[in-house]
């Protein structure tokens, strides 16, 4: 698909190419086009590495086809790029051991991270993908203030945790996918029990 | 309820999520089901390898307290009313934040052993004891406690009823290694073992049932005994047994209440050198500088500054 052609999203105005600033164009599995100023990319190492291994220069930018991202969808990538754009220039964040870990949420990240949990789940694994540092650290924050003064049967509700008859269950099915052959002999063992029967051989 | 899929987030990230969460969060967590249980272990395991630690609180509630050296998690059972079934109450002091979270119970033993064993698999061995003893349930609580381990480093045992024989099951079953400090009362006729190896610190508040013999078996760096019924001969002895490096070789500080009209006799024909005021080590609050005074010296040239 031409650039022409692409629903470019311009993320951010700062991120629109001025003068001779260096930004690069990037493509979502659903053929959203994004462009992104190279102080940006950098929050992420994963595309930092792209980027600098295919040495594009403007021309080649404008040129060649957008960077593909196949696994993450317009409506994730935009929140990741317009996240890059608001944070560029800002060092990446190291860790400094501390129990439990401590991460403020900015106010322009709580207001990003405004979302549905099925959107910020997307989010999330879009930035551990791209290796987002403080991306992940602030929607993992996110993720961990849902347990904030949750009782464990609350919890279960909010994180979706199966219970322990039920990770049985799928541990079963899981089995028995493998071998059909257990289920039947296990409805087999069944039938005779309910007939009385002392053993099964 | 806003829920998301947290297993089916990467290992990794789930370990970032853990990693957030407060003591209080990781025990529910892990209370959820055994699957969740063996994720916050394994993390718990790894990433905060002896990050914190964990000390057994008895006072009128029963529970841990879940620490990190700076800030404490105390996860705690009441069988008081409380206007929720779980209340939360935040202070902090000097910088460090204490949070307590008291859920009601109607046994509250049961549950105080619930969460031992829980948090003894995540957090590993207990560190210390912290036990006010005016409840009915001491007994239980040491008799549980030795089936979980039998040495703890520090213990704080304290009472306002007499509690001589509690005090005398718990030493009797319990190791102390590091510190102890008991401020329970105990009558003066009861006979209890005192933990001689302790290599730190011992403190007792009520030590009348302190006999000689019993004290200079003692091998702490720090020994304070208040309101003991050591004689001025006792005190002597004491100091002699020193000089002589027959006892307390490791000694670094005592500290003896005692009762006396006068207090000359004690160095009577007790060579002493006069020596200067000096600095004390500052962890030793109650006196920061030894005034002026006599010296006694040990065989081994060591030197103690007798304050009567």
């Amino acid at each position: 698909m031409s650039v022409e052609n692409a629903p470019v999203v311009d993320v951010d105005e700062a991120a629109i190419p001025v003068e001779k600033k260096m930004y690069y164009r990037f493509e979502s599995n659903d053929k959203k086009e994004f462009r992104v100023s190279e102080l940006a990319i950098q929050q992420s190492e994963t595309l930092n590495r792209l980027v600098e291994a295919m040495g594009y220069t403007s021309e080649d930018v404008e040129n060649k086809p957008a960077i593909a991202i196949e696994n993450i969808d317009g409506k994730t990538l935009k929140l990741v790029f317009q996240w890059c754009e608001h944070h560029k220039g800002e060092a990446i964040p190291v860790d400094d051991g501390s129990v439990p870990k401590i991460v403020e949420i900015p106010e322009f990240d709580a207001k990003l991270m405004d979302i549905d949990n099925g959107l910020l789940f997307k989010l999330i694994w879009a930035a551990d993908y791209l290796n987002i540092v403080q991306l992940l650290n602030v929607s993992c924050k996110k993720v961990a203030n849902m347990a904030q003064g949750k009782t464990p049967a609350q919890l279960r509700r909010v994180y979706l945790l199966p219970s322990d008859e039920e990770d049985e269950a799928a541990k079963r099915a899981a089995q028995e996918a493998q071998d059909p052959r257990a289920r039947e002999v296990e409805e087999e063992f069944e039938e005779r029990k309910r007939q009385g029967g002392n053993s099964f051989f | 309820m806003n829920s998301i899929p947290f297993l089916r987030l990467p290992f990794l990230v789930i370990q970032d999520v853990v990693s957030m969460m407060c003591p209080f969060e990781l025990i529910h967590l892990a209370k959820v089901s055994k699957r969740s249980k063996r994720i916050v272990k394994a993390i718990l395991d790894t990433q905060f390898h002896k990050k914190y630690h964990v000390d057994v609180y008895i006072s009128e509630d029963y529970g841990t307290a879940i620490k990190n050296g700076k800030n404490s998690w105390y996860y705690m059972y009441t069988s008081r009313r409380i206007p929720t079934n779980y209340l939360l109450t935040e202070q902090t002091v000097l910088g460090s934040t204490i949070v307590f979270l008291q859920n009601f119970t109607l046994n509250k033993l049961d549950d105080f052993q619930r969460i031992c064993d829980l948090c003894h698999d995540l957090f590993g061995d207990f560190k210390g004891i912290d036990i006010n003893m005016d409840n009915t349930d001491n007994q239980s609580i040491i008799d549980f406690l030795r089936t979980k381990q039998e040495s703890f480093e520090d213990c704080e045992v304290c009472s306002i009823s007499e509690r001589g024989d509690d005090v005398k099951h718990f030493l009797e079953n319990l190791e102390i290694t590091r510190n102890v400090s008991i401020s329970a009362q105990i009558s003066e006729d009861i006979n209890i073992n005192l933990p001689e190896n302790v290599e730190n610190s011992i403190f007792i508040q009520h030590s009348k049932f302190i006999k000689l013999e019993q004290f200079l078996a003692l091998k702490s760096k720090q020994i304070s005994l208040n309101s003991t019924k050591f004689t001025n001969q006792d005190i002597r002895s004491i100091l002699m047994s020193w000089m002589a490096t027959e006892s307390h070789l490791n000694l670094e500080r005592l500290r003896i209440a005692f009762n006396s009209t006068s207090t000359e006799y004690i160095l009577q024909n007790i060579p002493i050198e006069d020596g200067d005021e000096f600095q004390m080590d500052a962890r030793l609050v109650e006196l920061r500088r030894a005034p002026r005074g006599p010296d006694i010296r040990r065989e081994d040239g060591k030197k103690a500054r007798v304050i009567l």
